[in-house]
């Protein structure tokens, strides 16, 4: 399985997704309103533009069967995918935690993860620039703008 | 004409929009010189900030990020070699090797001169050409509309860096992330799952932020590059008169070039700063020399990007279709303020369309006073670390999602669509397409419905009239010519060009 797992190539997985996400989306699409040319309903373009995308996507599937194994290995630098794991689960914790936490806390908190992801260190100057920034942020947008920011548990707005 | 300038300026000249445009333009150019954040970055940051300014305010601002982003661009590309946008990347072959040669100076004063002129010419030729233009695309009814996207699209897609037919897989799922919410025929809810906040459909503000945002700062996490700024004294930025002899008809010739490129879907400032530098090579009496620090190889590239960014204004102010992704969020800021470009944008709104024009003269002076005397400042620029930058550009996309409309959903979609578009760059699908087709599919789908229903569901109504035909032949040839195996197999080869 793992063997599978590593000969198989972007093209393979990006063409899976893209055929299984057409023959959804035809599925979607019968469910609403087809209609007739004379009348096109709501489901007439998408079921159009779903099945072209199936078709691209089926066709680039089939082919990426028979790509040479050494066209499906990668190349390249090393990527540091732990980083960018844990941006996006900053980030996304940050999106849930928004509004019952609030704007100041969870920027900050934010700010103090994204400054060490780079280069770890220097923590006392990192989460004060992290304090600082949160605070500018802050006047600019929920001060000067007006831009109605979340409240949460500091009740500082 | 010359009523409708002098009335162009006295809108651009008033102290708001100068203001606008000052900022657009330093922005631009700050952006153009900071690898990793690109002017559709900077314009997407920009979107949710431009709610409290007017609609010529923003479109001046924005516009001015967009032509100033190419000024920048060239300041990395003759200092350090990477090009700060893709439309400086054939800038980065000679003007990096003057750089070394001690010539910084005179590349930096080229490239911001050369800059000058092409956005000059290219702002005639757009005074020149969009109302005539605007005037015949009156006359195009539904099936017109709709084979000109389609052929738009197309076009886009044939001439997509990666693969063409990737590009168009891009381009139909762009396309349907469109239709989600309300159909605007008959209202019918459409791939809404039951959410009462996708009635509105999908905002364009975090599917850009997210695609162009989000996903660059991820693909940037992946490196551990650093920028090395060549130690070299830039002196003698103004040219001398040799440079000058050498530079005029580079200029000149990627000047118009640049502007033909940029009218056309998918041009742009990329492929003119290609074929520019292409072209001079070929015209050139020692083409030996090209690669070793010509100055030509800079002067013409440098012009062509810059005509380009003022040519990609006549579609889109005339016909109101955009012709590239950064110009669709041009085209995407009107639209939020209500404002549609189109034929009718010269007659109902004069004041957006001459203020414009008035405004990138007024810009492209601008751009040259800030970019000579401030090399210095944007060296030091250069010099921030990316563990600084790429937290604010995070922090901005956050908070300027979640301004629009207080919606932690938004925040969703942009966080999933920086992932999609990061994931997209990965697997080689370009995202341009995806963009346009978004903004576009509306329009597409409501003209093709509209198209059948007056011709009783006859397809031929998309051949019998001639400009749709036009428009429809030139579309399937095109996706002929990507679709057949040898062709799209040749092309793919030319198609990769690695910058040494």
């Amino acid at each position: 399985m793992k063997a599978w797992l590593k000969s198989t190539g972007a093209e393979f997985w990006s063409s899976l997704v893209l055929l299984l996400l057409s023959v959804a989306v035809i599925n979607e699409a019968f469910n609403l309103e087809l209609g007739t040319p004379r009348n096109p309903g709501s489901g007439f373009m998408i079921s159009g533009a779903a099945a072209a995308l199936g078709l691209f996507a089926l066709r680039q599937f089939i082919a990426s069967l028979f790509l040479p194994a050494h066209v499906k290995a990668s190349s390249g630098d090393p990527i540091h995918w732990g980083r960018i794991v844990c941006v996006i689960l900053a980030v996304l914790a940050y999106i849930l935690l928004l509004e019952p936490v609030g704007f100041l806390l969870c920027t900050f908190f934010l700010l103090a993860f994204l400054f060490q992801v780079l280069e770890p260190g220097h923590w006392v100057v990192r989460t004060m620039g992290a304090a600082f920034t949160s605070a500018v942020a802050y006047v600019i947008f929920a001060k000067a703008l007006r831009l109605s920011l979340p409240r949460g548990l500091i009740g500082l707005f | 004409m010359w009523t409708d300038i002098l009335y162009g300026f006295t809108v651009a000249t008033t102290p708001e929009n100068l203001a606008y445009c000052f900022i657009g333009v330093l922005l631009g150019t700050l952006v153009g010189v900071l690898p990793g954040i690109g002017p559709a970055g900077a314009m997407a940051l920009l979107l949710p900030v431009s709610f409290k300014i007017t609609p010529v305010g923003t479109f001046i601002m924005l516009s001015g990020i967009y032509y100033g982003s190419m000024y920048g661009g060239s300041t990395t590309s003759i200092l350090v070699s990477i090009p700060g946008e893709p439309a400086s990347v054939m800038t980065c072959v000679d003007g990096y090797q003057m750089a070394l040669k001690g010539r910084a100076g005179p590349a930096l004063g080229i490239a911001a001169f050369g800059s000058f002129i092409a956005g000059t010419i290219s702002v005639v030729g757009l005074m020149v050409l969009a109302t005539p233009l605007a005037k015949a695309a009156l006359k195009f009814g539904p099936p017109e509309f709709f084979c000109l996207v389609l052929m738009g699209l197309t076009l886009v897609t044939y001439l997509s860096q990666k693969s063409a037919e990737k590009a168009l897989m891009s381009a139909l799922l762009g396309m349907l992330l469109s239709w989600v919410g309300l159909d605007l025929i008959n209202g019918q809810s459409r791939f809404t799952f039951g959410n009462m906040e996708l009635n509105d459909g999908i905002g364009v503000i975090p599917l850009v932020m997210g695609l162009f945002g989000i996903s660059e700062v991820l693909l940037e996490l992946e490196k551990d590059e650093r920028i090395d700024v060549i130690k070299t004294k830039i002196a003698n930025l103004l040219p001398s008169r040799d440079d000058w002899r050498q530079s005029t008809g580079p200029i000149v010739r990627g000047s118009v070039l640049g502007f033909l490129l940029g009218i056309i879907p998918g041009g742009g400032g990329i492929i003119a700063n290609f074929m520019a530098y292409v072209m001079e090579k070929r015209i050139s009496r020692h083409p030996e020399t090209f690669g070793t620090g010509e100055i030509a190889g800079v002067a013409g590239p440098e012009a062509a990007n810059n005509a380009a960014a003022g040519g990609a204004f006549i579609p889109l102010l005339s016909l109101g279709i955009p012709m590239n992704a950064t110009v669709a969020l041009l085209f995407a800021a009107l639209l939020i303020h209500g404002v549609r470009p189109g034929p009718l944008l010269i007659e109902e709104r004069g004041d957006i369309f001459w203020g414009i024009i008035a405004s990138m003269y007024i810009g492209n002076v601008m751009l040259l006073v800030l970019n000579l005397p401030l090399i210095g400042l944007w060296v030091k620029v250069l010099k921030v670390p990316y563990r600084i930058v790429f937290p604010m550009i995070l922090l901005f996309c956050l908070i300027g999602s979640y301004a629009i409309n207080l919606s932690v959903l938004d925040l969703e979609l942009m966080l999933g669509f920086g992932v999609l578009g990061y994931l997209m760059r990965k697997f080689d699908f370009d995202t341009a397409p995806l963009v346009l087709a978004f903004l576009l599919g509306p329009m597409m789908e409501v003209a093709m419905r509209q198209s059948l229903l007056l011709s009783q569901g006859s397809f031929t109504v998309f051949i019998a009239r001639p400009i749709a035909a036009t428009c429809l032949g030139i579309a399937a040839l095109l996706l002929g010519l990507n679709l057949l195996p040898v062709i799209r197999q040749r092309r793919d080869r030319l198609a990769t060009v690695e910058v040494k």
